[in-house]
């Protein structure tokens, strides 16, 4: 054998077992989809089993989408999702523009005091929200839902890195030709910023799409419930429920896993934008 | 009027972002603060002044010291193996290749995945009889309603569920290293492992710190998964400070020492900020 094929080889091995080894890390993923195809008896007959005996078994989707209010978890955690990310994306670019095209007294003082909210962990604080929530009536609403979540501290971080690369003599010259500011920012400087807009946004649904703390709190109303908390509550309606559970929980993750997969350079990019140092 | 105008436009599109911020930040953050030396009814009211009695209710209590005990148990499972882990895996993955797409890809995927879908899949891997960990390796465990098992279980849950974002970040770091460095110490004949060691790891280890912080705090102040599977139980081994806050306030409406308990929180999230800030200002290398 040739030194050439010899090294193609080693080559070719190492990367079969480091996929290997990535099959392995998601197991768990496969075992939960596997579940979702069999019966009761399936599942509860010794030895546990990985893989279904057909995919064809359906009957724990059936299960939840006829049985449980699930097509109505999805759709409150779809317009949470989006409705969050909307917020979260015009505080950044509204508060990105102020930091990147004005000068202003306070802008340094203001600028530290948006990034020291992160200082603040929520789930700590997520207490006293409950209460001013309650307070404002808004509890079972998507508002109450959102509310929390319409700005984050890290996006208008990211968004003014991103808009400090455009020039600043392009706002001046747009303000000279009688076009105002907020048109400006709309026309010009919102079309130039897509890439970060993208990275932002899909970042930022599959975020909302997994919190699980808040809406637990905030809504008491099954019709309200988001999909990751639906999920844990199933199990209190029946015993034997292991089948559904687990296709609950495909079904919660699905949406998740897609985005993932086709937006996987965009998140990567957002979530190591300015922190990597190295 | 134009000039006017101008001079207030800059606050003006500011204003939403420092509204919520300070409405559902700052506000609950000072509130709890400050509440913390009050008495406060069941309503959430404040009632009347109580200097440092919070404290030294909470501080005499002995379910706070296993509340912490716990917490700091999961904190020390917790980061260092997510982050050798995650190290692992991103020493491993080499360049740019026909496989590192398709294993990169696998090694992060568990970042998809919600706590609660993590929770509810792993709460059938650790399942005592249907479970696949007990028939694999031949045990007989009850490891979520087992007093000594319950909370590694969950630590393992959370390391499962971390681990990619830290093997993103670490391949990202290692990836953005100067291509020279690197080449000089193939031309001098490092190998591999000395390479790594005396050339990756001290140039990526502001990333192996800002890891350390951030996976630091968020074990401070794990909760939802103790919601989700064990509610603190058994006999309170998976019980940590935020739940126990949660449970002050939820289940007796007891806010004086829920806020009381937030503030220890919080000073010990700004400690560990504050002392990685400072060791990274010491023993970290800068270009």
């Amino acid at each position: 054998m040739s030194r050439k094929t010899k090294e193609s080889l080693s080559y070719n091995l190492g990367g079969l077992l480091k996929v290997a080894l990535g099959i392995l890390l998601i197991f768990p993923i496969i075992y939960g989809a596997g579940l979702s195809f069999m019966d009761a008896a399936e599942i509860t007959t010794p030895p546990p089993k990985v893989l279904p005996r057909s995919f064809g078994y359906l009957e724990n989707y059936i299960t939840i989408f006829t049985k449980t209010k699930m097509l109505r978890f999805l759709l409150n955690s779809l317009l949470v999702s989006v409705l969050g990310t909307m917020g979260r994306l015009i505080t950044a670019v509204t508060a990105s523009f102020a930091f990147c095209f004005y000068e202003f007294k306070g802008k340094n003082f203001l600028f530290y005091l948006i990034l020291g909210s992160m200082m603040i962990p929520g789930d700590a604080i997520i207490l006293t929200n409950y209460l001013t929530v309650s307070r404002l009536g808004i509890m079972n609403t998507f508002l109450g839902l959102v509310i929390i979540y319409l700005v984050h501290a890290n996006y208008i971080f990211m968004m003014r890195q991103s808009m400090l690369s455009l020039p600043k003599s392009l706002h001046e010259a747009a303000l000279m030709d009688g076009c105002s500011s907020l048109r400006f920012l709309v026309s010009i400087v919102i079309p130039l910023s897509k890439p970060i807009i993208t990275t932002i946004s899909l970042s930022s649904f599959v975020g909302l799409w997994n919190i699980y703390l808040w809406p637990l709190l905030i809504t008491n109303a099954e019709e309200m419930r988001t999909v990751q908390v639906g999920i844990t509550m199933l199990n209190t309606a029946e015993q034997q429920s292991y089948g559904p559970i687990m296709a609950a929980s495909c079904v919660a993750l699905f949406p998740a896993i897609v985005i993932f997969l086709i937006s996987q350079r965009y998140i990567v990019r957002g979530m190591t934008a300015g922190a990597v140092k190295g | 009027m134009k000039k006017l105008t101008k001079k207030i436009e800059p606050y003006l599109f500011l204003l939403p972002a420092l509204i919520l911020l300070g409405l559902f930040v700052y506000y609950p953050f000072g509130k709890t603060v400050i509440g913390s030396f009050f008495l406060i009814d069941r309503y959430g009211k404040f009632s009347s002044f109580a200097g440092l009695k919070n404290y030294i209710r909470l501080f005499s209590d002995e379910g706070f010291y296993r509340a912490l005990f716990n917490t700091l148990k999961h904190l020390v499972m917790m980061v260092p193996s997510t982050i050798g882990l995650s190290l692992l895996l991103a020493l491993i993955s080499d360049k740019k290749s026909r496989f590192s797409r398709i294993y990169e890809t696998l090694f992060c995927l568990s970042m998809a995945v919600s706590t609660a879908v993590a929770g509810k899949i792993f709460q059938m891997l650790f399942n005592p009889s249907l479970g696949i960990i007990n028939s694999v390796f031949g045990l007989n465990i009850s490891w979520l309603t087992d007093k000594t098992y319950a909370l590694p279980a969950l630590t393992v849950i959370l390391i499962w569920t971390e681990l990619g974002f830290s093997y993103i970040y670490l391949t990202a770091a290692i990836r953005n290293l100067p291509a020279d460095v690197l080449e000089s110490a193939d031309v001098e004949g490092a190998g591999r492992l000395q390479k790594t060691w005396k050339i990756i790891l001290p140039l990526i280890s502001p990333s192996l710190f800002y890891l350390f912080c951030t996976l630091s705090v968020s074990s401070m102040i794990m909760v939802r998964l103790v919601l989700i599977l064990t509610q603190g139980g058994p006999a309170g081994s998976t019980e940590t400070l935020i739940y126990r806050m949660y449970n002050m306030a939820y289940n007796n409406s007891n806010y004086s020492s829920a806020y009381a308990l937030g503030v220890v929180v919080f000073v010990m999230v700004l400690g560990l900020m504050i002392l990685n800030f400072r060791m990274e200002k010491r023993s970290v290398f800068y270009e």
